[in-house]
């Protein structure tokens, strides 16, 4: 037997191992979905990669690895919000219990990296407090609109 | 073969602390390959810097490391069940067997884009 041949079946009988593992967490949903919290972290982590396709130019060395470990932050946050939507997005198609998890990460951590965005954040404060303000001076006419 | 209710091989705490290092360490170096163009080596023969090619080379790298990040994830979380009894010591052994493959597996890319840099580096060296 060459050594192609037993590569090959190695790897199929990895390949149905795996399969038969996701399977059997795939049916204990009910106990916490350990490879799902896997997915969700590597969903998280993967979502970095968008940035390969920005036609952006190369940000400088300097602050590299502040950046880096300022992103460990966002694939902890976006992590545990793929673990939090648990299976939540395998309504969507070709999506399964596990994908849910990976997109829940990928969400997450999109939603952090725009929340750090100055520009979207102030974006957001103020649509807040203008409808906070709206509401308030919308009360105050309200209290105070009766009586005159 | 192992007796039925014998504890899991891996049923250790400090194997956490490995499983956490790899999810760090992949994950810098997949964000400096996401934001440095010249991290990932560039073929002369085949294109130049920001090519379509160079960005797929890129892009395979980076998913090597999600799947180093992955297979850690799934390694270090069977652990975490077997510890706190979540999982059977045989679906935790199966599935820590689970990761290491596919960490394997993403060593194998992780090797050529890692030996890339060497070659580079020792090229930078010697034109000094």
């Amino acid at each position: 037997m060459t050594a192609s041949v037993k590569i090959a079946e190695a790897t199929l009988i990895a390949t149905q191992a795996a399969g038969a593992i996701l399977a059997a967490q795939a049916t204990h949903l009910e106990v916490p979905s350990l490879i799902g919290a896997a997915a969700a972290i590597s969903g998280s982590a993967a979502a970095v990669l968008f940035r390969v396709a920005s036609p952006a130019e190369d940000r400088p060395v300097e602050g590299t690895w502040r950046r880096g470990v300022s992103g460990l932050c966002s694939l902890i946050v976006g992590a545990l919000f793929g673990f939090w939507m648990d299976d939540t997005m395998a309504l969507l198609p070709m999506v399964s219990g596990v994908g849910s998890f990976f997109v829940g990460g990928l969400m997450g951590f999109g939603i952090v990296a725009v929340l750090q965005s100055a520009k979207t954040r102030d974006a957001i404060q103020n649509g807040v407090v203008g409808l906070v303000r709206r509401a308030l001076a919308a009360f105050a006419g309200a209290v105070t609109g009766g009586d005159e | 073969m192992i007796p039925l209710g014998m504890k899991n091989a891996h049923h250790d705490v400090w194997l956490l602390l490995p499983c956490a290092m790899q999810v760090v360490c992949a994950f810098l170096i997949l964000s400096i390959i996401a934001e440095q163009r010249s991290a990932v080596v560039r073929l002369a023969c085949l294109g130049r810097w920001a090519s379509p090619f160079h960005r797929l080379c890129r892009l395979v790298a980076g998913l090597a490391y999600v799947g180093a990040i992955f297979g850690a994830s799934v390694s270090g979380l069977a652990i975490l069940g077997s510890l706190t009894g979540a999982a059977s010591w045989e679906l935790s052994q199966a599935q820590n067997d689970f990761g290491v493959m596919i960490s394997r597996n993403a060593g194998a890319i992780i090797l050529f884009h890692v030996a890339g840099l060497v070659w580079v580096h020792a090229r930078c060296v010697r034109s000094r």
